[in-house]
């Protein structure tokens, strides 16, 4: 019972870890897919006025934007050149951990009415 | 025939004149932005379609990044279906002026 306990624990440890995603890996993928190349270094400042700040948007909101890059072209996909090659090697996982990454950097993004 | 392509293009070119004409007025959105603030002036709101998600900041965002995205769920190149709806009662007017008030707030 005991043991139970421990792997119990364990598990939802582990698995809150993959549902919020991790923003050390997250760093690092954003930096082997250079998204700062486009998106600028500080995520504040992309290259160019039609590609959007990224930097301390909502992480779910990252997430179901990168996974609707990769529909792409199906149901409630999003149909875009540049970003349908980028996503496309990316797990569910990288996705989390890329959010995670995205939504910790101090941003200028606000709510308002 | 030759006439009735020659007016066409024109007429195209014309469309292309006037959309790069087309300049965000942030004042003249209050109006329009109805629609928007159900959503995007919630803190914490969630769309629950396909995914559960909260739905994007915007304020503070690039005025041509809007721009593109509202045009991409116009056209269809962003599959959302809420979002289709919206984009597609909007003109180009309308989405320069939404584009520019959203970019503006800080």
């Amino acid at each position: 019972m005991k043991k139970l306990t421990v792997a119990l624990m364990f598990a939802s440890v582990s698995m809150a870890a993959t549902a919020g995603g991790n923003v050390t890996a997250g760093k690092a993928l954003a930096e082997k897919y250079a998204c700062a190349t486009c998106h600028g270094k500080d995520f504040n400042s992309p290259i160019d006025p039609s590609y959007p700040k990224l930097a301390g948007q909502h992480r779910d909101y990252l997430e179901h934007a990168l996974v609707a890059y990769k529909r792409a072209d199906g149901a409630n996909g999003r149909n875009n050149p540049i970003m349908a090659g980028l996503v496309k090697p990316l797990s569910n996982q990288d996705i989390k951990d890329i959010a995670a990454y995205l939504h910790s950097l101090p941003g200028t993004l606000v709510v308002r009415r | 025939m030759t006439k009735l392509f020659a007016v066409l293009v024109l007429a195209g070119a014309a469309n292309a004149a006037m959309a790069a004409d087309v300049v965000g007025n942030a004042s003249a959105a209050r109006s329009k932005i109805e629609m928007c603030i159900g959503c995007h002036a919630i803190p914490g709101y969630k769309a629950t379609f396909p995914e559960v998600f909260q739905v994007p900041k915007l304020g503070g965002q690039n005025a041509k990044y809007i721009e593109s995205a509202l045009k991409a769920y116009q056209k269809g190149d962003r599959k959302h279906p809420s979002m289709k709806g919206i984009a597609v009662s909007l003109s180009d007017q309308d989405i320069a002026d939404i584009a520019a008030y959203y970019a503006s707030q800080k």
